[in-house]
């Protein structure tokens, strides 16, 4: 399934149907609609806040497959060049008290999603996540 | 018991069975819609207790800060932001909760969050917070 959407806030309820929709006629479980989900989310929003300068209307592509037992969420973007996946993990044991905020989004997108990888194809950002398929996924990947 | 009118006559009063109308299908109201969040306010002396339903997300988020803002502006020493009736937590409001946590924490007062729904504790598990900012019952 291929959904474009404009990158302004109100198109989330249509994305957000369609995505439901997908999940439901490909049966796929809780865990695994729980995941793609929030990524999109964490994704999505990284993208309306960086990737362009001006507040026009830009269209954002998201691709769904089932494929080989995984679930493939790919988001393309024609915003400036923006590795999300070239940030730090965060420091999980360095005291919470002195932590910054920053960096979460990303920290749960790798640990919600099986694979994450990212590419710059044709002057577009292309962000490729995968999550396996299973009947009764286990819960994320602890810290 | 006996029925003032008619003495010796039984009157059976049968409590009809109430069924708590939870469920919006009972109520025939229609689906919410996808980002659907509703924050209810409950206040008790110096405590207030946000209870969140449905989708914190980005927007979710901010609705939330404004409710938290409110209860600080009106000098509350507690805040408890209820998650049993939250369906979705992104960073958006996990940074909020955070930082109103930390806030809190820095002027002798409270802010913690209570009984999250499964796929909320799943997400504050997986950042790492989830033993800081969740109420220890």
């Amino acid at each position: 399934m291929e959904i474009v959407l404009t990158s302004q806030p109100e198109q989330r309820q249509r994305f957000l149907s369609a995505l439901e929709t997908f999940g439901r006629e490909n049966r796929l479980p809780a865990p695994v609609m729980q995941a793609a989900d929030l990524a999109l989310e964490e994704h999505l929003t990284n993208i309306m806040r960086y990737a362009f300068e001006d507040s026009l209307p830009h269209p954002i592509l998201i691709r769904l497959t089932v494929e080989a037992g995984y679930l493939r969420v790919e988001v393309e973007d024609a915003g400036k060049p923006f590795n999300p996946l070239a940030s730090p993990e965060p420091d999980t044991s360095v005291p919470l008290e002195l932590k910054p905020i920053g960096g979460l989004g990303i920290h749960l997108i790798r640990r919600f999603m099986d694979e994450v990888t990212y590419r710059r194809e044709a002057e577009k950002n292309v962000l490729c996540l995968r999550k396996r398929i299973r009947p009764g996924a286990e819960a994320p990947k602890r810290p | 018991m006996d029925s003032a009118w008619a003495p010796g006559v039984q009157i059976q009063f049968r409590r009809p069975n109430f069924t708590l109308l939870n469920s919006r299908a009972e109520l025939r109201l229609p689906p919410p819609k996808p980002d659907y969040m509703d924050i209810r306010n409950i206040v008790t002396g110096d405590t207030y207790e946000l209870l969140v339903s449905g989708r914190i997300d980005g927007p979710g988020a901010n609705q939330l800060e404004e409710e938290i803002l409110k209860a600080i502006r009106a000098g509350t020493k507690s805040i408890y932001v209820n998650l049993s009736e939250a369906t979705f937590l992104c960073s958006a409001g996990l940074r909020v909760l955070l930082q109103y946590w930390r806030q809190m924490k820095n002027t002798q007062r409270t802010l913690l969050a209570t009984r999250p729904s499964p796929e909320v504790d799943s997400v504050l598990s997986t950042s790492g917070f989830r033993e800081m900012i969740v109420e220890k019952i």
